[in-house]
């Protein structure tokens, strides 16, 4: 069943929120080598007007970059380095699967909207910022934009995204590492349904990205209000569970729902990944400006 | 405990087993899509939740409702307890008061047993059953009708008191029979030693008997039997029968009482189940009250006295107005008694005489009190007069009972003709043919009359051997109205006839002291107090009599406790102690029951399951 979400752009982000967000940027704990000059510290050496480092004079330097200070003390010849400021990638990727169209808004939709934020907060900054729908074992990406004013593509490019097909972290996670050169911050949002899910992270930290884990799950999700004798159908596998609701079930499912938060949790926290659970029936406003700044991802 | 209907435990195997099939069978399960079972699955901890068995263990809904399942079927199966008490609905108690009742080998005495198991089967009805309470001795008294009040009940036998006479059980029981007839679940209880004939000619039909059985022993001397007469000589005799009704030889002394005066005291010694019989002579010819007494300690005291009265011979006057009849003059002259004096037309003043015989010659119609024999004629004062003519009447039948005609046979009398006599209102037949009755009597207004429809010299009666005897009744009965009543002796239990000799108003005292005052317009008036034994005093007008009442029962003297008596067609076994009878709980389950399915609902919706 393809469940498809007609989003625009006015349905993602309101153009106050946006201009809310222009105030923010996205955290990197790490610096990341880029292709071309952006407002992010590189790890390369160029010509701005931030020291970095000394090396030794060699035939054919520019004796501008000479620090005399430094011959006048040692009668040897330093040349001075300085930062190169280069352009940070950041990756959104969206869990497009089956199950993600499930809540009230969907997770996809309340992951869109996630994306979207991030992806212009970042964008705002002059970042380049990538997208990727998660699905089954294949990532469908769209390649990184630079500048505001891809701000509308990548809302058209979010509204055509469906949620179809199987969580497959591992495998698309995967894929999408495969395809991407530049690693940067990665932004994984899901309600992580992939008992693998961990390979997936794993390949993410394997390429250097920095991951940030935002776990979406729905209200029914976390608190079931279904009754009765009922024959549950999984949406991506079709899988069927019979079962009878009772209280006691309803205790063990929440403390499923419990161990399932935590394991995630300290997986994320033993790798270093950023971990940020919420449900769709927060105030999205609140998470990004508010919560996500608590938790450093942004500022 | 047990179970009236245990057949309906039957039903359990089907039922149940119909129950946890659907349970067993695949639920119509809803199907839900969700976003991922995967938390279900962990959650879950049944692998295959439609494995048979799988789903039966600890479903608290299934056990629940085959609880239920048993606690109906236990209901149907009305499960019961023994328990003291009563069941039925409609209720008579039946309380014996007959003189045995008196023995005191039970407590103070069984009569006081009955009444603390009767008050305490009052205590033990159930709050829907009704009770009617019946004493049976001579007579049956309804003493409570039927009520469910505990309290009136039990006031009403805590003041009942045993009789001295017989028990009339077939009354009490035929009383007791209509009043249950036509109730919903009709029990009788019957509070009894069983000390009464067998009652065979009723039918108890869908009444439940139960007979709760009062006694130990028969520890008993009793009077059974005194009687006083005279001989032809005039002699007075007294006849004392006394019988031992215990199991050991027994000693005592039998006084004589006359007048109250102690006459004789004779040592007396009975085995088990003897008989003794005295005949006392040489009585003084005065007559008067002969009291027999046994001084002896007893179970029952009431049998111990008898009281009868010496009638001193007197001779009677007797006319026979005869044409000639010499088998009647001898017949009368042969009798001591009487002093005969004969005529052939009846003289202008009869009054004098005590007995007038009219043989063949109409008496005149002006009778005045006395007694008359009147033999083929007939007069206006009659008690039956002639209607038509018989010829050889072939004796169908005669009154064994009547005093004139005991132990007389006329049986094969031949008759040459006679007159089918039609009888008053006051008239009795005597001696009956085909052809109607040909012998009659009757008592009215101080007159007593005999009279034969035939002409004896013309029968062969005055040949046969009943014809002295059926004098010598004549004379006796006839000369028993000579306007002073003799003292009686009669037995506890029957109606006294007192001559009210013209007074509006009788008062009798009985032996405990307590008075009855009669009204009546009739030469008679009937008393039926006589359950106590003793002296009665009589008092009509400005005279005085007295009768005395004697228990004389061989089955009340025999005080040993039946432990099965015969009702109607059954023989009903005797219980001790009370009654135990089975209390169904069937109520207590069904309140269960309700509770159960309550339960259900709010464990349902509570999500207890």
């Amino acid at each position: 069943m393809n469940v498809t979400e007609e989003t625009t752009s006015q349905e993602l982000l309101s153009p106050d929120f946006l201009r809310k967000l222009e105030q923010l940027t996205l955290v990197a704990k790490r610096v990341f080598p880029g292709r071309m000059r952006g407002e992010r510290r590189s790890s390369k050496r160029g010509a701005s007007v931030e020291f970095a480092d000394y090396r030794n004079y060699t035939v054919g330097d520019d004796f501008r970059r000479v620090d005399w200070n430094v011959y006048a003390r040692l009668e040897k010849l330093f040349l001075k380095l300085f930062v190169e400021e280069e352009d940070l990638h950041v990756y959104l990727l969206i869990d497009a699967s089956r199950s993600m169209t499930f809540g009230e808004p969907s997770k996809l939709l309340y992951a869109k909207r996630a994306a979207a934020a991030l992806g212009y907060i970042a964008l705002s900054s002059l970042d380049r910022v990538g997208f990727a729908a998660l699905s089954g074992p294949s990532a469908v990406t769209l390649s990184p934009k630079r500048g505001k004013g891809h701000i509308f593509a990548i809302f058209d490019w979010l509204g055509d995204v469906e949620g179809e097909g199987e969580t497959n972290l591992a495998a698309s996670l995967r894929d999408f590492t495969l395809r991407t050169r530049t690693p940067g911050i990665a932004v994984v949002i899901s309600d992580c349904f992939d008992p693998n899910y961990e390979k997936g992270i794993f390949a993410l930290l394997s390429r250097r990205f920095e991951v940030s884990l935002i776990h979406v799950l729905d209200d029914e999700e976390m608190r079931p209000t279904i009754v009765g004798d009922l024959k549950l159908i999984d949406s991506e596998t079709a899988a069927e569970r019979e079962i009878s609701i009772t209280p006691a079930l309803l205790r063990r499912y929440d403390r499923a729902v419990s161990e399932f938060c935590s394991d995630i949790e300290s997986f994320c926290l033993r790798y270093g990944v950023n971990y940020i659970r919420t449900t769709v029936s927060s105030d999205f406003e609140d998470l990004v400006l508010t919560y996500l700044r608590r938790r450093g991802m942004v500022k | 405990m047990g179970l009236l209907a245990p057949l309906a435990l039957i039903w359990l195997v089907p039922l149940a087993g119909a129950v946890i099939l659907l349970y067993l069978l695949k639920l119509k399960r809803k199907e839900k899509l969700v976003s991922s079972v995967l938390l279900w699955r962990q959650a879950i901890q049944d692998v295959q939740a439609n494995a048979p068995f799988q789903k039966l263990r600890k479903n608290l809904l299934l056990f629940i409702q085959l609880g239920v399942l048993l606690l109906a079927v236990a209901a149907l199966a009305r499960p019961f307890a023994r328990a003291m008490g009563l069941t039925g609905q409609n209720i008579v108690l039946i309380i014996d008061s007959s003189a045995s009742m008196k023995a005191t080998d039970v407590g103070r005495s069984r009569f006081e047993e009955a009444k603390r198991l009767a008050l305490s089967t009052v205590d033990r009805m159930g709050h829907r059953d009704s009770m009617l309470v019946i004493t049976a001795s001579s007579k049956t008294r309804v003493v409570s009708s039927f009520t469910t009040d505990k309290r009136a009940l039990a006031a009403a036998i805590s003041a009942l008191e045993p009789r001295d006479a017989r028990a009339n059980l077939r009354q009490a029981m035929v009383l007791a029979l209509s009043l249950v007839a036509k109730k919903r679940n009709p029990q009788i209880v019957l509070i009894s030693d069983g000390g009464f004939a067998p009652v065979t000619d009723i039918r108890l039909g869908q009444a439940k008997v139960n007979f709760i059985r009062i006694g130990k022993r028969s520890d008993n001397i009793g009077l059974i039997a005194l009687d006083a007469r005279g001989t032809l000589s005039g002699a007075q005799q007294v006849f004392i029968g006394v019988r031992n009704f215990s199991k050991r030889k027994r000693d005592f002394n039998l006084e004589v009482y006359l007048n109250d005066q102690l006459l004789d005291i004779r040592e007396e010694s009975l085995e088990p189940g003897a008989l003794k019989q005295e005949i006392l002579s040489g009585l003084p010819e005065a007559g008067g009250r002969v009291k027999a007494k046994l001084d002896i300690s007893d179970d029952l005291s009431a049998d111990n006295v008898g009281n009868v009265y010496l009638t001193p011979p007197k001779r009677l006057s007797v006319l026979l107005v005869t044409k000639g009849n010499l088998f009647l003059e001898r017949a009368f002259n042969l009798n001591p008694r009487t002093q005969v004096t004969k005529a052939a037309e009846p003289p202008a003043d009869i009054s004098h005489y005590d007995i007038a015989v009219f043989d063949g010659v109409r008496p005149p119609d002006r009778l005045p009190p006395g007694g008359y024999l009147l033999i083929n004629t007939d007069c206006r004062a009659a008690p039956a007069h002639p209607a038509g003519a018989v010829s050889r009447p072939s004796i169908a039948d005669w009154s064994k009972k009547h005093p004139a005609t005991a132990f007389v046979d006329f049986s094969n009398l031949h008759v040459g003709g006679a007159k089918a006599l039609t009888l008053g209102s006051w008239g009795q037949e005597l001696v009956e043919c085909e052809g109607g009755t040909i012998a009659a009597a009757g008592e009215s207004e101080c007159r007593r009359f005999v009279v034969l429809g035939w002409d004896l010299l013309e029968s062969d009666f005055p040949l046969r051997v009943g014809f002295p005897i059926f004098i010598t009744n004549c004379i006796e009965w006839l000369g028993g109205t000579n306007g002073e009543a003799a003292n009686l002796a009669v037995r506890t239990g029957e109606i006294v006839p007192i001559d009210t000799q013209g007074q509006r108003e009788v008062t009798v005292k009985d032996p405990s002291g307590e008075s009855a005052k009669l009204s009546g317009t009739g030469a008679s008036v009937y008393f039926d107090g006589t359950d106590r034994a003793g002296v009665y005093k009589v008092k009509v007008g400005r005279k005085e009599r007295e009768f005395a009442c004697n228990l004389l029962a061989p089955d009340e003297s025999d005080t040993t406790p039946r432990g099965k008596i015969e009702l109607g067609e059954r023989r009903v076994a005797g219980t001790t102690g009370g009654i135990r009878t089975n209390r169904e709980f069937w109520r207590v389950i069904l309140l269960a029951l309700l509770a159960l399915v309550t339960f259900e609902w709010y464990a349902f919706h509570r999500r207890l399951v």
